[in-house]
């Protein structure tokens, strides 16, 4: 039972209850962070930052908002429900950025010339997607990531999987483990099936869905060949992939057989033990303009993927240049709570500005002395 | 040693024929009464016993990395998760049903107006017919709104249609069926496909 006195409901006169509501929660896909946890973000982001900047990746800003044609047709239904719309003063319809890889690349298509590449960016921005007012779980709003603009091949691929790994390392995350697939080979199965124009156009439209889904007991599914279910039903190892190959050789097609060596040449250039990098043909990213390879991290922890990223060779060729490009999205909000959770409240309390100003030189000078000392 | 996987089972009529099937798997739940959480003898597997329609919550939020539920629930929950299998009980139809005799026929009807606790299930069906609904939620006795003339209509499970009858109910339309599967958190499944693949496939085998 809920017991009102005049304290709790002071403000009961003067506000209605729709206006209440209001002030007390926040739109949908957004949020806010509040001392502690703002400040343990901050620290992800700068640590992150200062890993980006040691690869040699330079920051980038997408604007927070453009125009939503430019990007409608990148979209698919669910991705047109999830972003915020308003219209401008001269009726245009505007979207807020709910993609930084979206945004960025029309960045990097206005802005760039083939003469520039390869270009390495990172960013760390917020975005905004309208979600299910009971869905408080997806933790996307902060995204932290690099592009790796104009070069193809296993090598880059294998670049931003290592430097996404040696971001988490760097954050102190254990326990992270790869998860990779490749659209590459899926086109390749669909390429593969003899099956008539009708049908092939059915299976491109459902396919990637139910693979990604593992809803292995569709019956569409069912209807592939035993030796491609086996295949886009695979998780596991590089040897464990290499075995499987192994056994099924014949029965795969060229194509098959060439984009399953191109991942597992990928997986093969990443340092560290094999078992924490698996080859997962269910893995084909979140977006629909990957490409090639795709890949998750996930944490013992996470309830869902703290990272994600691949290939995605022909999204920036909508924007005026014809790159290749691959890279990926971390989610701070999404690590572990105890992630660079360590903070001094040393100079928090303190209450006289002489007192404040004393120990703000002292820390600022330590600092510049390349000492690391806390000026909070 | 490994810690145990945590498995959301639904409490009710469910719940007996779940528990039975892992004994017969060999996970044997020590469940109290008035229990809501239960260990297997070996700290293999533990349960949280929850209400139907609560199980995708905490599957979602990762609380429980398993869970055994109807896809009615998973439906109405909005949430995504991957289905491991389909278990061989509690196959159920979903159906529209009205008063027996009415006059009424809903098929050559502009909009419907339908009393149902599945209310994301009715509108996304009726609107892929291109049929205006408006659906007013219920969560029990779903069959006295026809009578008492809250809606026409209703959308609920039908098992042997006795409590339709016994309010002067029919079955206007068979709508589609549920199904019960054994689900998992997407996060989670990756993380510890191994282990839960094994589990399946000891399922599996009882089972088929």
């Amino acid at each position: 039972m809920v017991v009102y006195n005049e304290r709790t409901c002071y403000h009961r006169p003067v506000m209605k209850k729709g206006h209440m509501h209001r002030r007390l929660s926040l739109p949908t896909g957004t949020e806010t962070l509040r001392l502690r946890e703002a400040d343990r973000q901050r620290r992800i982001t700068r640590r992150l930052e200062e890993m980006f900047d040691a690869w040699g990746y330079a920051p980038v800003e997408t604007p927070l908002v453009d125009f939503f044609e430019v990007y409608r047709r990148l979209l698919s239904e669910n991705d047109v429900l999830q972003i915020y719309r308003a219209v401008d003063r001269q009726g245009e319809i505007l979207a807020l950025r709910s993609d930084t890889t979206l945004f960025l690349a029309k960045q990097l298509g206005l802005h760039l010339s083939l003469e520039d590449l390869p270009v390495r960016v990172y960013y760390h921005e917020q975005i905004v997607r309208a979600e299910e007012r009971h869905d408080i779980a997806s933790n996307e709003y902060q995204q932290a990531g690099v592009e790796l603009v104009g070069l193809p091949g296993t090598d880059a691929d294998a670049e931003v999987i290592i430097l996404a790994m040696e971001a988490l390392k760097s954050l102190g995350v254990d326990g992270a483990v790869v998860h990779a697939g490749s659209h590459a080979v899926l086109e390749e199965v669909l390429t593969a099936l003899e099956v008539d124009s009708g049908k092939r156009d059915v299976l491109r439209e459902t396919l990637p869905g139910l693979v990604k889904t593992r809803s292995f007991e569709h019956p569409l599914f069912m209807e592939l060949p035993e030796t491609y279910r086996t295949l886009l039903q695979f998780i596991g190892s590089r040897e464990e992939l290499s075995e499987l190959a192994a056994r099924e050789h014949n029965a795969w097609s060229a194509g098959v057989r060439r984009t399953l060596d191109d991942l597992s040449a990928t997986i093969s250039k990443i340092p560290g033990d094999s078992q924490d990098f698996r080859i997962d043909l269910s893995e084909l990213g979140a977006r629909g303009y990957y490409t090639g390879i795709a890949f998750s991290v996930y944490l013992p922890e996470s309830n869902s993927a703290v990272l994600r990223g691949g290939r995605y060779d022909r999204l920036l060729v909508s924007f005026g240049i014809d790159a290749p490009a691959v890279g990926f999205s971390m989610f701070p909000r999404k690590l572990p709570p105890h992630t660079m959770a360590t903070q001094s409240d040393t100079h928090r309390n303190i209450s006289s500005l002489e007192m404040r100003i004393a120990a703000g030189r002292e820390a600022t000078g330590s600092r510049n002395g390349g000492g690391t000392k806390d000026a909070s | 040693m490994k810690s145990p996987m945590t498995i959301a089972l639904p409490k009710g009529r469910l719940f007996n024929t779940t528990k039975e099937l892992l004994d017969r798997c060999g996970y044997e739940l020590e469940v109290g009464e008035r229990q809501l959480v239960a260990q297997e003898k070996n700290n293999s597997l533990q349960a949280i016993l929850v209400k139907n329609s609560d199980l995708p919550t905490y599957i979602h939020h990762g609380i429980a990395g398993l869970g055994i539920c109807g896809t009615d629930v998973i439906y109405e929950s909005g949430y995504n998760f991957f289905e491991l299998l389909t278990l061989p009980f509690g196959r159920t139809e979903i159906c529209l049903a009205g008063k027996v005799d009415d006059g009424r026929n809903h098929r050559a009807a502009s909009s419907l107006t339908i009393a149902s606790k599945f209310t994301r299930f009715t509108r996304d069906y009726f609107h892929s017919r291109g049929v205006p609904v408006s659906v007013i939620r219920l969560d029990g006795s779903v069959e006295l709104a026809p009578v008492l003339g809250l809606a026409p209509y209703i959308v609920d499970l039908v098992e042997t249609g006795s409590t339709l009858k016994a309010h002067n109910l029919e079955v206007k339309e068979v709508l589609g069926h549920t199904e019960v599967k054994l689900i998992t958190n997407r996060a989670f499944y990756k993380y510890h496909y191994r282990r839960i693949d094994a589990f399946v496939d000891q399922i599996r085998k009882v089972v088929y």
